[in-house]
């Protein structure tokens, strides 16, 4: 009978993780790798691997079927399209140095949906196949538009109303500076809510944003006013960290805290738009920025330990957890394999034009690159999308094939487009790999870590009822 | 600077793949490879971390010879 041993093996610190093509994992001994490089295994060791599900025998049907399903729950089928962003305007009105959309000045004409578009976007949400739609409107600034907001969104509840669509959900992305009767109105209904920055505190979220008292004074006040008029669970804050002069953990941690604010989106300034020019450093994060994030992590496993009535998570962690325990529990749309781009997830610019990611509309409107695979005219079921999605899976890269990780990872093509200029450099060259190879190393490490307090945090992060003894499998 | 020096491993290609790998996913690490041995050296590791970093690259490298075949006709029979 012939068995075969799809696993990957990975340092954990003095001992050995290793991770099936399916995702299961467990740690070993140092001795216990050369047992396997030299296709020695002992009796004991066979048994272990049969017990966990990680050999697969020829001849066991079942075994053979249970390691393809694992392997297939890892890979991303796409369904219809069901997830838009939309670009009512690309006007805004800050100009915040790491802008990553290159945003217009708020008074500049032509950078707005035209009647035709805003038609366009509404007959495409007559012709959606799925029954369940989330949109976000993103900028610029989209509370400069809450007429065509209110266009978009009164055209899906006509489609709740009549039963066609079954469930739709809306955030609007704004920087909260002005907070009309009319957006209020908008921010009131249930199924809409708010994505917005907070960079710090208030210091740091002036230096970054807004500039001068009254702008910064305007958007703390606005940001309190809707969550004690909504209550906190209806935003979602994000801060955009400056890797050279990040803020303290525990000053952000605070700030985020004090609105009632549990997870936090630890975000470097992104690569984009006038980073590009003003935040050059940006293109690659270092040791530094890994050692701050892991700081982080660990200050809000601290806070939740020593107050155990809230949880706080930084969120992008929990998401890379999650992808590890709990396959398919998340969309994260740029943390997919394969990563099916212009297929489920769309966004529509300004001009209608039609990207397959926010981040390749940037590139476009930043003149790095145009990567717009139609428009809402015409469609986008093009020459250019299929070239995207022939490279889009890491699934045959040989350096991915060699990474313990890969089961969990995903593939991002504009951003090393954005970055680099070229999707074809080694994996192990890029700053999505190196960032995920120590996001994964870094979970990994706190999975197999005994501390009470890393434990409660990671299962109140998988949404486990409890805190079990141990979340990781060894064999000793 | 941290050395290590660790069996190569009974198939010298295996090796000198292995040797490839570790400079990619460890550009820290320098590495040489021959048909007896593996030099590792690094300033930001210690020698027992250059030693499991070799024997999980070397494992990798053996497992992947070894499961090539069946992987691929796993994730052909998956796509298609």
């Amino acid at each position: 009978m012939t068995a075969f041993l799809p696993l990957r093996a990975h340092p954990l610190g003095e001992a050995a993780l290793c991770v099936s093509d399916g995702g299961r994992f467990f740690a070993g001994p140092a001795g216990f790798l050369d047992r396997l490089a030299g296709d020695a295994l002992t009796g004991d060791d066979r048994a272990f691997l049969i017990r966990e599900g990680h050999l697969v025998d020829a001849d066991d049907a079942l075994g053979q079927a249970a390691h393809a399903y694992n392997l297939a729950e890892r890979l991303t089928r796409a369904g219809p399209l069901d997830y838009l962003i939309l670009v009512p305007t690309l006007r805004c009105n800050l100009s915040c140095s790491y802008c990553q959309v290159s945003r217009a000045s708020v008074n500049a004409p032509g950078f707005d949906w035209s009647g035709d578009t805003l038609a366009a976007v509404l007959a495409m949400l007559d012709g959606l196949e799925a029954d369940r739609i989330k949109i976000e409107f993103q900028g610029g600034e989209p509370t400069l538009r809450p007429d065509l907001i209110r266009a978009v969104m009164e055209r899906c509840e006509s489609h709740l109303a009549s039963g066609r669509l079954a469930e739709a959900q809306f955030v609007i992305c704004t920087n909260l500076q002005q907070l009309s009767p009319e957006i209020l109105e908008l921010l009131d209904r249930p199924n809409l809510y708010v994505s917005t920055s907070l960079d710090g505190d208030v210091a740091t979220h002036a230096k970054n944003r807004t500039g001068g008292d009254a702008a910064t004074g305007v958007f703390f006040e606005n940001l309190r006013a809707v969550i004690d008029r909504c209550g906190p669970e209806k935003i979602s804050a994000l801060p955009t960290i400056d890797p050279l002069d990040p803020p303290e953990a525990e000053a952000l941690i605070d700030a985020y805290a004090g609105f009632g604010l549990e997870s936090i989106f630890l975000r470097p300034i992104n690569y984009q738009g006038f980073a590009r020019k003003r935040h050059r450093e940006s293109r690659e994060q270092g040791a530094a920025w890994r050692a701050y994030y892991e700081r982080f992590v660990r200050a809000v496993i601290a806070r939740n330990w020593a107050d155990r009535r809230r949880v706080l998570e930084e969120t992008y962690f929990s998401i890379c957890l999650r992808r590890i325990f709990q396959p398919g529990a998340d969309r994260h749309v740029d943390m997919r394999n394969p990563n099916p781009l212009g297929v489920d997830y769309i966004v529509v610019d300004h001009d209608g034009r039609v990207y397959p990611t926010d981040e390749a509309r940037m590139l476009s409107r930043a003149g790095v690159i145009d990567l717009a695979i139609g428009d809402i005219f015409s469609g986008w079921d093009t020459p250019a999308r299929a070239l995207l999605n022939a490279q889009s899976t890491n699934q045959f890269d040989p350096a991915c094939q060699r990474c313990a990780f890969q089961p969990f990872c995903g593939r991002d093509l504009v951003d090393d487009i954005a970055r680099y200029g070229r999707i074809d450099l080694p994996r192990p060259e890029t700053e999505f790999c190196r960032k995920h190879r120590h996001l994964f190393g870094f979970i990994f490490d706190l999975i197999y870590d005994d501390d009470p307090a890393v434990r409660w945090s990671l299962s109140r992060w998988l949404r486990l009822p409890g805190t079990p003894p141990a979340l990781g499998v060894r064999l000793t | 600077m941290a050395t290590a020096i660790c069996e190569a491993g009974a198939e010298f290609s295996t090796a000198r793949r292995a040797g490839d790998y570790v400079r990619l996913f460890y550009p820290d690490v320098s590495v040489t490879v021959d048909r007896k041995a593996a030099q590792l050296a690094s300033d930001e590791r210690d020698a027992a971390a250059l030693r499991l970093i070799w024997r999980s690259v070397l494992a990798n490298e053996a497992l992947l010879a070894r499961a090539a075949a069946q992987r691929a006709a796993v994730i052909e029979a998956l796509l298609r």
